[in-house]
């Protein structure tokens, strides 16, 4: 994947040297830069309550299934351009992520992965958990890991799938397999920042794990930075 | 002092009271110190108490987690038995429900692992680390095992149960089993030990209670006897001076408050010796002195006596002479001679009576007049003063009365000197009147006779009330000149009625009158003198 998007860009730069002003005007990228807000109240969520293996995982955990900050923005939404331009200068999405099983948290709790990307899923804690998901695309998968082992997994179809821990049912984690790099994940203000989009019309789609997808229409322009919010109803 | 206190003043305790009877410390510093004493060793006694029982608490909650770590160990015990069957059970069944097991009971007992490896103490951790190194192959283990099984090689998942997780549960069996071991050893250990403090604790505060009493009687016995002793010797000491016996000293150890009172008695003693001494000479100076001085007076009132005896005699020729010169024995009197003899007379008369008082007066001093004592009627008395000085009444033109209860009985007394009593104090009364009244009149109360005569005459000033009874004292020279009298009277008759055990007294107001009595037993025996 690294090498054909290195490919891109040198064709790019050769473009863009060959065709001059008219030609760096078309390729000098867009961005748009915006926040994912709730719209509503927050739902109130209870704390969750750990009834086994308390000295690893402590007495209770904070529901993470839907983070609000105080000004609205929500964390962990995953944002996308729904249909990517062809010809993109986009940076490409790492192709490994690792995710952390940590006092009985996956960390973090969204990872997003590029098509045919891999995760390192590691156990820090001293006891045993057991990654488990059935995804539609891809193959599920089902392994019980002691202590420090790390487990690869790869992705090779675009989905969003569900991780969980047979042994504690509070744990939950999410991985995005992304089939081109306009995918971002919202910081803990809500904001993201998707680049290197050339001008033009897009559709914007959101999805955050528990409030399901939503999609917006955004124009990007050449110089600016487009700014946009999104909008998830609370439900 | 009783029998058991003597003897324990005698013994080395009596030692301590008189040491603490010497401590240059005042009464209240010593009370103080005493109470202090007592008071610290309850409160040591207190703070030993509170530090065992503190021990012992520390020791049952030691006890407490040993017992806690047992059951802990026992709980890992029975999770990994637990693992052993679940994980045969799988590798029968070969479901991912009998895996999950597996992973449970895994992870239970790396649960009460942590927990008891939180509480273990120090020198448990290196086996505890042993256990918990073996219990991280075993999860390993485990995982490979769910894994193969997961993957159906159950080849591989038997193989694994067999070279490698059996033997890794056998070393955490035995390792656990020296835990357990070992906490039961220290159980045990723990259990004596207590059971050791609390025997201890309860010999030490027996130990202390008995001193603590101990300590408080003794003390109690100390101090009280260092202050009851000087009260004892004091005590005898105030006995011998109101017996009159002066001039003793204690001797008493104390250097405190006490101690100084011993001085401050003794030097009253010798200052009421020293007195003693003083009043007595001068009392035996003084007795001799009265003697001679009595001797003198029973001269004077001897002398007195011959003398008025030697001068009557002489006397009582003149006044005989004289009145049978005018009773005209001799012949007729001429008209000029008349008036010098009857001066003569009356003078003479008036020189008797001055001499017989003088004489009763002198007898009384002397001790030589003596009542003749008898039966009297008081009616009678009465009724002869009355007729003694009725003409005088009616020459001054005074009303003179007398009354007497009719239901008084015969009385008993020297009926001749009460006579001349009441006549005494009539004739005053009628002397010293000059318009107005006179009366006489007697009462019974009680077993005692009271004769008053009260007049309207010129009364007797307040300042001289006190004097009246005197020898030679009228209330004025210038009165004997006026009205006459020897001034002999009312001593004669204070002196008479005294003895007949009686007394007189007098009421009187300037210029309005007065009210004289004496009051004597209506049975006088006369031994009264």
């Amino acid at each position: 994947m690294l090498t054909p998007l290195r490919a891109l860009l040198l064709g790019s730069t050769i473009l863009l040297l060959a065709t001059g002003l008219t030609t760096a005007r078309e390729s000098s990228a867009g961005s748009i830069k915006g926040t994912v807000v709730l719209k509503g109240t927050a739902p109130e969520l209870k704390k969750l309550a750990v009834t086994i293996d308390q000295y690893v995982c402590g007495k209770e955990k904070n529901p993470e299934e839907l983070v609000v900050s105080p000004q609205g923005g929500i964390r962990s939404a995953v944002v996308w351009i729904e249909k990517p331009p062809a010809a993109a200068a986009a940076e490409a999405l790492p192709s490994t992520a690792a995710v952390d099983q940590k006092e009985c948290t996956f960390l973090p709790r969204v990872v997003i992965v590029p098509t045919g990307g891999k995760i390192d899923f590691l156990n820090s804690d001293r006891l045993l958990h057991n990654l488990h998901a059935t995804p539609n695309a891809n193959p599920p998968f089902n392994r019980t890991q002691p202590k420090g082992r790390t487990i690869t997994i790869s992705f090779s179809h675009p989905e969003i799938i569900r991780v969980t821990c047979d042994l504690h049912s509070w744990m939950r984690g999410w991985v995005v397999v992304a089939d081109h790099p306009f995918y971002a994940l919202t910081d803990g203000a809500g904001a993201f920042e998707l680049r290197g989009l050339p001008a033009g019309r897009y559709t914007l789609k959101v999805w955050q794990e528990r409030l399901g997808t939503t999609s917006k229409d955004v124009v990007v322009g050449d110089q600016e930075p487009t700014a946009v919010t999104l909008e998830m109803a609370a439900r | 002092m009783a029998p058991p206190v003597i003897a324990m003043l005698a013994s080395p305790l009596g030692a301590l009271v008189r040491a603490v009877a010497r401590i240059r410390a005042s009464v209240h510093v010593k009370l103080l110190a005493g109470f202090l004493l007592i008071t610290g060793l309850f409160i040591a006694m207190t703070a030993v108490g509170l530090l065992l029982v503190r021990e012992t608490a520390r020791q049952t909650d030691l006890l407490d987690q040993a017992h806690e770590r047992v059951s802990w160990s026992r709980q890992i015990e029975h999770a990994l038995a637990m693992q052993m069957h679940f994980t045969s059970m799988a590798l029968l069944a070969q479901s991912d429900g009998s895996v999950s097991l597996i992973l449970r009971e895994n992870n239970r007992f790396n649960d009460t692992l942590a927990r008891l490896e939180t509480a273990a103490p120090p020198e448990e951790r290196a086996l505890i680390q042993s256990i918990r190194g073996a219990q991280e192959d075993a999860m390993a283990t485990v995982a490979d095992i769910a894994n193969a099984l997961r993957d159906r090689r159950l080849a591989d998942a038997t193989t694994a149960l067999h070279t490698r997780l059996e033997p890794t549960y056998q070393k955490i069996e035995a390792l656990v089993g020296s835990l357990v071991a070992a906490e039961e050893a220290r159980m045990a250990s723990l259990r004596s030990s207590i059971s050791a403090a609390r025997t201890r604790s309860l010999r030490l505060m027996a130990g202390f209670a008995v001193a603590a009493v101990v300590v408080a009687l003794a003390g109690g016995f100390v101090i009280s006897w260092s202050f009851i002793l000087p009260v004892r010797e004091a005590h005898g000491f105030l006995s011998d001076v109101a017996e009159g016996r002066f001039g003793g000293t204690i001797v008493v150890p104390n250097r405190d408050e006490f101690g100084a009172l011993a001085e401050r008695m003794n030097w009253m003693s010798r200052e009421l010796h020293r007195l003693d001494e003083e009043q007595r000479v001068a009392a035996e100076t003084l007795r001799g002195l009265n003697e001679r001085l009595a001797l003198a007076s029973r001269a004077k009132s001897e002398f007195l006596a011959n003398m008025s005896h030697e001068l009557r005699t002489p006397l009582n020729a003149i006044l005989g002479f004289t009145e049978i010169m005018l009773d005209e024995l001799y012949g007729e009197v001429p008209a000029g001679l008349r008036e010098p003899l009857v001066d003569i007379q009356t003078n003479g008369r008036h020189l008797l009576r001055l001499i017989n008082d003088v004489l009763d007066l002198s007898k009384i001093e002397a001790g030589r007049l003596e009542l003749g004592v008898g039966e009297y009627s008081v009616q009678e008395i009465v009724d002869v003063v009355q007729s003694s000085l009725k003409s005088l009444a009616f020459e001054k033109g005074l009303a003179f009365n007398v009354s007497v209860p009719p239901e008084i009985p015969p009385a008993s007394g020297d009926g001749r000197r009460l006579t001349q009593c009441l006549l005494n104090l009539a004739g005053n009364a009628l002397k010293f009147t000059r318009q107005g009244r006179v009366d006489i009149d007697v009462e019974l109360d009680d077993g005692w006779l009271t004769y008053r005569v009260t007049d309207t005459g010129i009364g007797i000033p307040a300042e001289e009330v006190e004097n009246i009874f005197a020898e030679f004292r009228q209330v004025d020279t210038t009165i004997t000149k006026e009205y006459g009298g020897t001034g002999l009277g009312l001593s004669i008759t204070k002196r008479l009625v005294e003895m007949h055990g009686g007394r007189i007294g007098v009421q009187s107001e300037l210029g309005k009158g007065s009210t004289f009595f004496f009051t004597v037993p209506l049975r006088a025996d006369g031994g009264v003198a």
